[in-house]
């Protein structure tokens, strides 16, 4: 079933998985994804956004070539570089102090500056030696982040990085995200549940199906980041659900 | 521990404990029952010629070699079981044939086999704890979280990156449960080893003396190898596993 390839030489990834099944508490073979195929252009900011248990989280997991049983292929050039994984929970190593954590993603020798430098673009430099046992989600999630920069990314994925976090905080990690994303020259796929979200953030747009999971929508949001404003915002949301 | 806490109720009983061997002592009187003031003289008597050191090192070694031995291939296999189907369905009846022979056999056999050597013995002694040591380290490597395997798995951890970082931090207590039990197994076996094929060490001169009746002997011997023993995991064993699961503790 693996038949996972890589193909293409654009600086894209495609994604083309035909099916993807996984198998349920009782024992039953679940189709998680079907027929679900787009391609990322290079440095741009996308967010899928589907019902829960649509299969998104089933999908980054593929393109991050750690679950590597389905039908189709992830290909192109963005596909075989480095890739930076903000997972749904931290997934931080409990032992290490956030400094360590934070080096172990890198893929080479990292020095103390570097690790800083990182922590810093997060916005956590003062937390490098904390252990995770000792933050607030906020911060976990900040220093996940931390880590997914210190591996040097091309592709950016984030499993819906802002759940559970007050508005507040969601909204300074927003702008830090933001803010990464333009000076780091990063493909970003996110996945959201929240339509807002995605059009303050993101460059395209698309809506997934409820189980099995598949494009239903592709929307590009060409309204320049800086007129985002909360009406506009409101009013292409009312545009987007409206054309369901 | 403060002066508030003296285990009373211990010392009692341990002080009863040789109160009444004294008087059986007494009331036999016969060199097979010798009291606890004829032991002891004659654990001085053995400390000062030199030979129970000797012997006592002797078997300690034998201990300590067995006891790396174990451990090591113990918590390879385990790991290896525990993260690998294919390992486990091939190991498990392994395991299960080798956890119910009894560690007379293995030694006999490895004498039989190796010869009297000191390979068979320290060997065979291993080979009697390896299969604990996988059992307690396999549920370590099953119960490892899912999650952060994935998270190594992105940021293309290395194989020891992986083992140091991730999974051996989860699996010290279970290494160290398996050490704990391991140490107080592998002493035992250590003795039978010795009085059945090698020619010094504890469990040799528990031979001998028990070919000469010597029971004073025998006691002051047994004595002082288990109080070795004991102090070793009293002082050595616990701590260090305290120690490994002090992160654990401060998270709850």
């Amino acid at each position: 079933m693996n038949d996972m390839q890589h193909v293409g030489a654009s600086n894209r990834l495609d994604v083309a998985v035909k099916r993807k099944n996984y198998k349920g508490a009782n024992g039953e073979l679940v189709l998680a994804l079907k027929d679900m195929s787009f391609s990322l252009d290079e440095r741009t900011f996308t967010t899928l956004i589907g019902p829960s248990g649509c299969g998104k989280t089933t999908l980054l997991r593929i393109i991050a070539g750690i679950d590597p049983i389905f039908e189709g292929k992830v290909g192109g050039a963005i596909a075989r570089q480095r890739i930076g994984f903000v997972f749904q929970e931290p997934r931080l190593l409990p032992w290490r102090s956030i400094g360590e954590n934070i080096a172990l993603a890198s893929y080479d020798d990292i020095d103390e500056g570097e690790i800083r430098r990182f922590a810093g673009l997060a916005g956590i430099e003062n937390l490098v030696d904390r252990f995770p046992g000792e933050l607030s989600l906020g911060q976990a999630r900040r220093v996940s982040l931390a880590r997914a920069l210190a591996a040097r990314p091309k592709l950016l994925l984030l499993d819906e990085p802002f759940v559970s976090l007050d508005e507040a905080m969601a909204d300074q990690l927003r702008e830090v995200l933001i803010d990464i994303w333009r000076d780091q020259e990063l493909t970003v796929l996110m996945v959201s549940h929240d339509v807002r979200e995605a059009i303050l953030l993101s460059d395209r747009l698309m809506m997934l199906s409820a189980q099995p999971g598949r494009v239903v929508d592709d929307h590009v949001i060409d309204l320049p980041r800086g007129e985002r404003d909360g009406e506009r915002i409101e009013k292409l949301r009312r545009e987007i659900l409206g054309k369901e | 521990m403060g002066l508030d806490r003296l285990p009373v109720y211990q010392i009692f009983s341990i002080a009863a404990f040789f109160v009444i061997w004294a008087i059986a002592a007494t009331l036999a009187s016969s060199a097979l029952l010798p009291g606890p003031g004829h032991v002891l003289a004659v654990l001085w008597e053995a400390i000062q010629n030199g030979e129970l050191i000797t012997h006592l090192f002797v078997s300690l070694s034998r201990v300590a070699a067995a006891f790396i031995l174990a451990m090591s291939i113990g918590v390879a296999a385990g790991i290896l079981m525990g993260r690998s189907d294919l390992a486990n369905k091939f190991g498990d009846p392994w395991l299960v044939i080798f956890l119910n022979i009894p560690a007379l056999v293995i030694i006999i056999l490895a004498y039989v086999w190796f010869g009297l050597t000191e390979a068979a013995a320290i060997g065979a002694v291993a080979l009697n704890k390896i299969p604990n040591v996988a059992v307690t380290v396999r549920e370590g490597a099953r119960a490892l979280d899912t999650q952060l395997d994935e998270m190594a798995d992105v940021y293309r951890f290395s194989f020891w990156q992986k083992l140091r970082h991730v999974i051996l931090p989860q699996m010290q207590p279970y290494i160290a449960a398996a050490a704990r039990s391991g140490l107080s197994l592998i002493w035992k076996i250590v003795l039978v080893v010795e009085m059945l094929g090698r020619s010094n060490g504890i469990g040799f001169q528990l031979h001998l003396f028990f070919q000469l009746f010597d029971v004073a002997s025998i006691l002051a011997y047994s004595f002082s190898f288990t109080a070795i023993m004991l102090l070793i995991e009293l002082l050595i064993v616990q701590p260090y596993e305290r120690y490994a699961t002090r992160w654990r503790l401060k998270q709850a």
